[in-house]
C-alpha cells in the first residue's frame, strides 16, 4: 500500500479543507448555508455557478469572500447593456516599444483570473454574454485568431436579478447549460437578518482568512479537485443518474428516437418544453462525488445524486407557457421526476 | 373452494364456478412465477439490498460492481473503509427475521390445500354426501305438458314415478319420443349444454362423493289446472283435439292436485303461468282431499331425453299460438292471426320441466304449503281478467304494418 497513504488523507483532507472555506465565508456572509455549500461543491466538481437572488442578498459578497478565502485572484465584471465581448476578453492595442517600434500586443480581459464574478449577467446582451462560453467550457479565449489560456483554478460565479427585468436580455438556453448549479439566495430570515445588520454596521469588518498559504493555493485546489474525479461510482448509480435525465424529457420532444425510460410523469410531458442535457447528468455525478468525499466516502450514492439535483438541474429544464400560466415551479417538477425514478427503482 | 361450489351449486353453475377458478388459478401460478423471476438476486442486487437496509450509502453496491477494476486510487481506502464497518452489515442485521417472509404464503397455499383434501374425504366417510344427495321423492304435476327433466345430469339416476295416468302418459310421450327423436333433431348448443352438464355433474359427483345412483325419486301425477283450465288456455288448444289423458289431467286437477312452485314456473309458458299460479291452485281445504300419491317407483321408465323430443300431439299445449312457440318469442308469424302449428318435432322445442329438490316442496306424503286463492267480487266498473279476445286486423292495414315491421 505506497499509494494509500497518499490518497488515504485525502479524503479527511478534502471535507477538512471544504468545512474550512465554509466557516471563513460565513464570518461575512450570514446565512445562506445550503447556498455556500452548494456553491463550494460546484467549486470543487470544476464548475461554474449562477447565483440568483434578489438584490442586497448578498451575492456580490459571497463571490468576493470566496476569492479572499482562497487567496485566489479575483475579478468583477458590471455587465451593462453596452458591454462588449471585448470588454470581457480582452483585445489587441497597439503599443510603443522601448526601440520605438509599434506592434499589436494583446492585452487581458478580466476574464484572465481565477474567479470572475459576472454581475447581473442577464443585462448585457447575448452577443456579450456568449463571449463568456468559450472561456466558461475551454478555459480559453480566442482573440483575433489567437488563443490564450486561462490559468486554473477558473471560477465563474453569475449573478441574475430576478427583479427589475426590463432592458435585460435571457441568459440563452447554450448560456445556461454550462453552468454546473444554479443557486438561490433566499431572504434571510430574522435572526439572520439581525445579525447582517449587527455585523455590517458595527466599526470592524469580519477578517477572512487564508484557508491555504497563498502560493499553493491554486495547486492544493487543483489537487482537490483531482480527488474528486477518482471518486467511484458503480454503473447502477450512473444509469440512475441517466434515469433521471432522461425522466426530465417530455415525450413530444422531436428529439428523442428512442422513447424508453421516458418521462411517465403527465407534468413532465404537460409543462417541460426541453429536458436537461447530458450535461446535467454530469453534473448530478460530479456534485454528488464531491457530497460523497465531505461525507467521508469513496463512493457515490443513491442520496448524493438527490441532494444535488435540484442545484444540477433546476436550470437545465425549459418550461412552456401553460407552466407559466398554471404557476408551475421548476423545483417542484424536479421533485417529482425524482420520486418518480425512485420508485421505478424499487 | 372447488368443492365448496360442488356441494353448493347445481351442475352448471359449478361448471362455471370451476372455469372461473381454474382462470384464476392459472393466473395466479402465472404471476407467482413472473415475480418470482424477477424478484431473484445476483450479487450485485444483493448488495443493493444490504445496502439499503444497514443504511450504508451505497458501499458494497460499489464494491461488487467494481470489484476486479481497481482503476481509481480510493480504491484501497474504500475497502479498508468498507471492511472496518464489517459488523454494520452483518447478516443479522442485513436480514432481521430468521423465517423469511416469502414462505409465509407458501404456508398458507400448503394449509388451504390441506383443508381442500380434507373438504374431499370427509364427505364420503361422514356421509355428507350421502346426506345431502339422500333420495327424497318429488312430487311434479305433469298436466298435458311435454315433459322432461331441466337438468339432463339427473338422466341416470333418477327414477320416475307416479299414478297410473301419468305414468301412461309418460310412456306414451317416450315412445314417441323414441320414434321421433333423432340425432340431427336437436340443436347443436343444446348438446353442447348436455356434454357440458354432464362433466360437470361427473366432476361434482367425484368431489362431493355422491353417487349417481343415489339420485331423488321423482314422482309424477298427472294433473291439470281443473275449471280454469278452459279459460286460461283459450287461443292455446284446439276445442276437442284433448286427448284423453290430457281429460284425465283435468279430472285430476279438479280434485285439487297441487303443483310445485319450481314445475310451473319452468315448465309452463307464460299464459299458462299465472293460471296456474291463481286459479290452479287448491285452497287449503282442498289438500285434505289430495290423492296421496302412492304409486311405487316404476323399473325402467326413467326421465331424460328420451322424451323431451318426442313430436308433438296434436291438442297439446305447444300447439297454440300462445303456447310454446309463443314463449320463446320465436313466433312473428302469429301477428296476424291464429299461428300455424309449429313443427316442435322438427325444431326440437319442449317444454323444460325444473324438478329440482326443494326444501318448501312437498315431503314424502306431505304437502308444501299453497297460498289461498283469493276472490273478490267485481263492480261495475270492473271487468273480470281475462285475457283480450285478439281483433282482427283489417286486410288494408295488413299490408302496411307488414312493411313497417319488414322495414
Amino acid at each position: 500500500m505506497s499509494a494509500a497513504p497518499i490518497e488515504l488523507p485525502g479524503v479527511a483532507d478534502f471535507a477538512r479543507a471544504f468545512r474550512r472555506i465554509q466557516n471563513e465565508i460565513h464570518k461575512v456572509i450570514v446565512g445562506h448555508h445550503q447556498a455556500v455549500e452548494e456553491l463550494l461543491i460546484a467549486f470543487f466538481a470544476g464548475g461554474h455557478v449562477l447565483i440568483e437572488g434578489v438584490p442586497g442578498s448578498g451575492k456580490t459578497m459571497l463571490v468576493k469572500t470566496l476569492g479572499q478565502a482562497l487567496g485566489l485572484s479575483f475579478n468583477r465584471i458590471q455587465f451593462t447593456v453596452d458591454l462588449m465581448p471585448a470588454d470581457i476578453t480582452g483585445t489587441r492595442v497597439i503599443v510603443s516599444g522601448e526601440d520605438g517600434r509599434r506592434e499589436f500586443s494583446f492585452s487581458r480581459g478580466p476574464v484572465f483570473c481565477h474567479i470572475l464574478l459576472a454581475d447581473e449577467i442577464n443585462r448585457a446582451t447575448p452577443k456579450t454574454q456568449s463571449a463568456l462560453l468559450e472561456a466558461m467550457a475551454e478555459l480559453q479565449v480566442t482573440v483575433s485568431g489567437t488563443t490564450y489560456r486561462i490559468t486554473p483554478p477558473y471560477f465563474v460565479l453569475a449573478t441574475l436579478n430576478p427583479v427589475e427585468m426590463e432592458g435585460t436580455y435571457p441568459l440563452p438556453e447554450a448560456q445556461l447549460d454550462r453552468f454546473l448549479f444554479k443557486v438561490r439566495l433566499n431572504y434571510p430570515d430574522e435572526a439572520e437578518l439581525t445579525q447582517i445588520i449587527s455585523t455590517t454596521t458595527g466599526p470592524e469588518e469580519a477578517q477572512v482568512e487564508l484557508v491555504f498559504p497563498a502560493s499553493e493555493t491554486a495547486a492544493r485546489v487543483e489537487a482537490l479537485k483531482r480527488l474528486v474525479r477518482e471518486v467511484m461510482v458503480a454503473p447502477e448509480i450512473e444509469r440512475y443518474a441517466a434515469l433521471v435525465i432522461r425522466a426530465t424529457l417530455p415525450e413530444s420532444s422531436k428529439f428523442i428516437v428512442n422513447k424508453q425510460g421516458l418521462a411517465r410523469d403527465e407534468a413532465v410531458n404537460r409543462y417541460v418544453s426541453f429536458g436537461s442535457s447530458p450535461r446535467g447528468g454530469q453534473a448530478l455525478i460530479l456534485g454528488a462525488k464531491v457530497c460523497a468525499l465531505l461525507d467521508g466516502r469513496a463512493n457515490v450514492a443513491y442520496e448524493d445524486i438527490e441532494r444535488v439535483a435540484q442545484p444540477a438541474l433546476v436550470h437545465r429544464l425549459m418550461l412552456n407557457y401553460a407552466a407559466e400560466a398554471d404557476g408551475i415551479d421548476t423545483s417542484h417538477l424536479i421533485e417529482r421526476v425524482l420520486k418518480s425514478v425512485r420508485d421505478r427503482r424499487g | 373452494m372447488l368443492v365448496f361450489a360442488a356441494l353448493a351449486f347445481g351442475p352448471l353453475t359449478f361448471l362455471a364456478s370451476a372455469i372461473l377458478l381454474a382462470t384464476a388459478l392459472i393466473i395466479g401460478m402465472v404471476r407467482s412465477i413472473r415475480d418470482a423471476w424477477r424478484s431473484r438476486v445476483d450479487a450485485a442486487r444483493t448488495a443493493s439490498l444490504a445496502d439499503r437496509r444497514v443504511d450504508f450509502k451505497d458501499r458494497l453496491t460499489t464494491l461488487v460492481a467494481l470489484a476486479g477494476r481497481g482503476e481509481s486510487s480510493l480504491w484501497p481506502y474504500l475497502l479498508e473503509e468498507t471492511l472496518a464497518q464489517q459488523q454494520e452489515f452483518g447478516v443479522s442485521r442485513v436480514e432481521r427475521h430468521r423465517v423469511s417472509r416469502s414462505l409465509y404464503a407458501l404456508l398458507i397455499s400448503g394449509v388451504l390445500a390441506a383443508l381442500a383434501a380434507t373438504l374431499v374425504v370427509a364427505p364420503a366417510k361422514l356421509g355428507l354426501a350421502a346426506k345431502a344427495s339422500a333420495p327424497r321423492e318429488v312430487s311434479v304435476q305433469v298436466g298435458n305438458l311435454q315433459v322432461r327433466p331441466s337438468d339432463p345430469a339427473l338422466d341416470p339416476g333418477v327414477e320416475v314415478s307416479g299414478d297410473p295416468a301419468a305414468m301412461q302418459e309418460l310412456a306414451g310421450r317416450e315412445q314417441e319420443g323414441v320414434d321421433g327423436d333423432a340425432p340431427g333433431d336437436r340443436g347443436g348448443t343444446s348438446k353442447l349444454m348436455d356434454k357440458a352438464r354432464e362433466l360437470a355433474s361427473a366432476l361434482q359427483n367425484k368431489l362431493t362423493g355422491r353417487k349417481p345412483a343415489q339420485r331423488p325419486k321423482i314422482k309424477l301425477r298427472l294433473t291439470d289446472e281443473a275449471k280454469d283450465q278452459p279459460k286460461s288456455r283459450s287461443g292455446r288448444d284446439r276445442p276437442g283435439s284433448q286427448t284423453e289423458p290430457e281429460r284425465l289431467a283435468e279430472n285430476g286437477s279438479e280434485r285439487g292436485e297441487q303443483q310445485m312452485p319450481n314445475s310451473s314456473s319452468g315448465a309452463s309458458e307464460p299464459g299458462t303461468e299465472s293460471s296456474q299460479g291463481q286459479q290452479a291452485q287448491p285452497s287449503p281445504g282442498d289438500m285434505a282431499s289430495n290423492k296421496p300419491i302412492v304409486e311405487p317407483a316404476k323399473p325402467g321408465l326413467q326421465t331424460g331425453n328420451n322424451f323431451s323430443n318426442g313430436p308433438s300431439e296434436p291438442g297439446i299445449s305447444r300447439n297454440g299460438p300462445g303456447g310454446a312457440s309463443h314463449g320463446t318469442g320465436t313466433d312473428p308469424g302469429h301477428l296476424f292471426g291464429r299461428a300455424e302449428k309449429p313443427s316442435t318435432a322438427k325444431d326440437g322445442f319442449s317444454i323444460t320441466l325444473e324438478a329440482r329438490l326443494s326444501e318448501n316442496g312437498p315431503a314424502a306424503g306431505g304437502h308444501g304449503y299453497v297460498p289461498p286463492k283469493v276472490r273478490s267480487t267485481l263492480n261495475s266498473s270492473q271487468q273480470p281478467d281475462e285475457p283480450l279476445a285478439r281483433g282482427a286486423v283489417p286486410a288494408d292495414d295488413r299490408q302496411t304494418i307488414k312493411r313497417v315491421f319488414e322495414r
